[in-house]
């Protein structure tokens, strides 16, 4: 399965980015809006016109998570009729300008008028019931454990730490982006997921996720799960190849036996 | 000795001490009298004190401070920590003034430390309003000082006059409309007996300013717009009423030459950002440095960057001043290291372009003409579906200050290769409401990215060294006549690299990012080196 849910770590840098960047700038949360400072609740703009407004606004900065029909894709989807981070207006408000902590939600810096355009074209996505998952998340389940998948990833308390956690994935991520992660795991790696090799002057190569990196030393999780660290004077080598560290499971499950492993990951949604 | 001896002497002696200590006192007092203007405009001669936001008028960050070298500053330890209680990132430059240090916090807070110590003498709090209008985070990057007064600007566009000995606030003016998007983050400069300000908001569709306000009475003695009005040259330059909105803000301390009586500030970029349809034109003075006759507040001359800006690539980095000998005569310049990706060598008596080259990864001009111009590569703007540009929106550089050493001849700065995802919007002007016309997403993945500082060369702009900085850098730089090049990093590393060679001769985890510029002074006869980093003050000397 590839790398599943570490974009919050992209978004978050993206985020910083942004933050220190335009203007008098620096880190922590925007102040851009004055509608969250006054408390404005109700979304002033809800016009047919606003919907549309707001849809091209999804369209451009919106779609390439939450896919261009709102049903979600790395992003969760947006046409169920329960958020998991809140239903209000205010709420969807909120999280667009200030993003959803540990989540691959970032700030995204619009006016007020476009932030609410947006939440106006939100609701106007929610359908009355949900797309129907065609797998079986029991026989899933059996899949889940038969391939091992838990070597590497956690869920519900227990697993490996290589991977993502997966205990919510289901509210995260979208059935098809989970389908596309397990059969071209390298074709999405998240940044904090990326692979790292270090040799020693022993000669001897690390292998893990790289998790921290300074001018003068590395921190990874190596492949027996270890928290280690490596001053960068002490290695002979030291490389972050952007292969992904999951096997591809295309060719290994028919569509069948996806469609059940994909419907058990959907259903993940509480730890 | 009985106890009723023991008593008088203990009394004798008590006496005496408060004596010496008064006497402490009144010579501090005389020794220091606060600074003068004529002290400022000499600054390089006292390296023992700090006491401009860029340590002189020239905005060198150069200190000719020299106890810590490229022999010993593997010696260089911690001398003490101040830790802030604030929850933003500390982006103060100190002034230090007769071993008194004043610095301010994220929420407008002034303090005045003990130099030697870190201990506080008094601490002063604006009180900010509950609204603000601000593109990002809280924050305030350092006092002005003239006299026995200190000077702040506020996120909510006050100017506060502070008496430095006590932090009693002298007096608060009020001078533009928060709620309309201007805010002020940097510290003032002082100039003669006058406070000079710019204002944030480019992001707010504001009308750029730069202030010139009496240190006395806290009144206005000029104002020189940066979007010429109607009827002005450069009005033409902005397609309809877009110059009413089209920011221009002036959010970062600029320059000054006493001798050429000539303010040197930095302006920041055209409004809406990244949607430049409605404002057709060159839009001066967005993107652009302006020449501000001290006395009269008339621009004297402007050199644009970034003609027509739509990338948020504002020119509010720190304009160095040199003397430099070109072509067999010495000529006034100035060195300026844009956010647009290219490195500028203008003559600073009239703004014409001497020389200028890309110093970071730049590719949406193959270019400079003869006159400084960029040579656009088509089709470079946002879209609405994206558009990837390098340099990302932060900047090949940005607010972070250079450093020029006269001792090597070359020109630090810290330097950064990305690309962004450039969009663009429709945006309706609303006062107080973000302007903007679009978004961004940096794209650069981590293995391409790079954050460097680099050493050019103002002689043939071209780059000389760099050193390579993981995993980012945000902070100015400031050399030394020790042979230094001090910096740091987002992830806490304080460095100090061979000003000749960029060789890393130390560094020293803080815990906390280093987005502030290093300063030096001395204090008891001992250099000191002083850093903001995370919510912190970090204060480093030699060792025994």
């Amino acid at each position: 399965m590839r790398m599943l849910s570490r974009l919050p770590a992209l978004f978050a840098l993206a985020a910083a980015v942004l933050l220190v960047t335009a203007v008098p700038a620096a880190a922590q949360r925007p102040l851009a809006s004055i509608d969250a400072q006054r408390g404005v609740d109700a979304n002033p703009y809800t016009s047919d016109a606003d919907v549309e407004v707001g849809g091209e606004l999804f369209a451009s900065r919106c779609s390439v998570c939450h896919g261009a029909d709102g049903r979600g894709d790395r992003g969760p989807d947006l046409t169920r009729e329960v958020y998991r981070h809140g239903n209000s207006d205010r709420a969807i408000f909120m999280n667009i300008l200030s993003g959803i902590p540990n989540t691959g939600m970032p700030s995204v810096r619009l006016s007020d008028q476009e932030m609410w355009q947006i939440v106006a074209f939100v609701r106007s996505l929610r359908a009355p019931a949900e797309m129907a998952e065609t797998g079986d998340p029991g026989a899933g389940r059996a899949l889940y454990v038969r391939h091992d998948c838990g070597r590497c990833h956690f869920v519900g308390g227990e697993g490996g730490r290589l991977g993502p956690e997966l205990s919510t994935i289901g509210w995260s991520r979208s059935p098809v982006h989970l389908r596309a992660s397990i059969v071209d795991p390298g074709g999405d790696i998240e940044e904090d997921f990326r692979q790292v090799r270090v040799v020693g002057a022993d000669g001897a190569p690390t292998v893990g996720v790289l998790l921290n990196e300074d001018s003068y030393s590395v921190q990874l999780l190596d492949m027996a799960g270890r928290l280690r660290s490596f001053m960068k004077s002490d290695l002979e080598e030291l490389e972050s190849p952007e292969v992904s560290l999951m096997p591809s499971f295309a060719g290994r499950l028919d569509d069948t036996e996806l469609d059940d492993l994909v419907a058990y990951l959907s259903s993940l949604r509480q730890r | 000795m009985n106890n009723s001896m023991r008593t008088q002497t203990f009394r004798r002696t008590l006496c005496l001490g408060l004596v010496a200590a008064l006497c402490a006192v009144a010579a501090l007092g005389a020794q220091g009298g606060g600074v003068t203007y004529e002290q400022i405009v000499r600054a390089g001669d006292d390296p023992a004190n700090w006491i401009t936001y860029h340590g002189q008028y020239h905005a060198q960050r150069h200190s000719r401070l020299a106890q810590i070298d490229r022999s010993n500053v593997g010696r260089l330890e911690l001398a003490w920590v101040r830790q802030l209680p604030v929850l933003g990132q500390v982006q103060t430059t100190p002034l230090v003034k007769d071993g008194i240090m004043y610095l301010t916090t994220p929420e407008n807070e002034v303090y005045a430390l003990d130099a030697a110590t870190g201990n506080v003498f008094w601490t002063y709090q604006h009180d900010l309003s509950d609204t603000l209008a601000l593109c990002c985070s809280k924050q305030s990057r350092g006092v002005g000082m003239l006299g026995e007064r200190l000077y702040l600007t506020t996120m909510d566009a006050h100017l506060i006059a502070l008496d430095a000995a006590t932090g009693t606030e002298l007096w608060d003016r009020k001078i533009a409309d928060h709620l309309a998007g201007y805010s002020m983050t940097a510290a003032p400069l002082v100039v003669k007996d006058m406070i000079v300000t710019g204002t944030g908001g480019g992001e707010y569709g504001i009308r750029g300013w730069v202030d010139a306000y009496d240190a006395q009475t806290g009144e206005r003695r000029w104002r020189a717009y940066t979007i010429p009005g109607p009827g002005e040259p450069g009005n033409e330059t902005w397609e309809g009423d877009s110059w009413k909105t089209g920011g221009a803000s002036t959010w970062m301390t600029g320059s000054y030459d006493a001798d050429l009586n000539l303010i040197y500030w930095g302006v920041g970029n055209p409004g809406p950002d990244w949607n430049g349809e409605a404002r057709e034109g060159d839009n001066l003075y967005s993107d652009s440095v302006i020449a501000i006759d001290a006395d009269s507040g008339e621009i004297q001359w402007h050199f644009q960057f970034t003609p027509h800006d739509v990338h948020d690539w504002d020119a509010c980095q720190v304009p160095v001043l040199v003397d430099m000998e070109v072509g067999g005569r010495t000529q006034k310049l100035m060195l300026f290291a844009n956010r647009n990706g290219f490195f500028y060598v203008l003559d600073r008596e009239t703004g014409r372009f001497v020389q200028g080259r890309e110093f970071a990864v730049q590719t949406w001009a193959q270019g400079l003409d003869d006159s400084g111009r960029p040579i656009r590569v088509p089709n470079m703007e946002p879209t609405p579906e994206g558009k990837l540009v390098f340099p990302d929106v932060n900047g090949a550089s940005n607010w972070w200050s250079p450093s020029y050493s006269p001792d090597t001849g070359l020109f630090y700065t810290m330097a950064y290769d990305g690309s962004a995802m450039y969009y663009q919007a429709e945006s309706e002007y609303v006062p107080g409401q973000l302007f903007i016309g679009g978004s961004h997403t940096p794209q650069t993945s981590r293995n391409d990215r790079v954050s460097a500082v680099r050493a050019i060369d103002p002689q043939t702009a071209r780059v000389v060294w760099e050193h390579r900085v993981q995993p980012k850098s945000m902070s100015g730089v400031m050399t030394t006549a020790g042979g230094l090049a001090f910096a740091g990093t987002v992830t806490g590393n304080f460095i100090a690299l061979d000003a000749e060679t960029g060789d890393d001769l130390w560094h020293r985890r803080l815990g906390g990012n280093v987005i502030a510029a290093p300063i030096t002074y001395q204090v008891n006869g001992r250099q000191q080196v002083t850093i903001a980093a995370g919510q912190a003050i970090f204060t480093f000397a030699l060792g025994d």
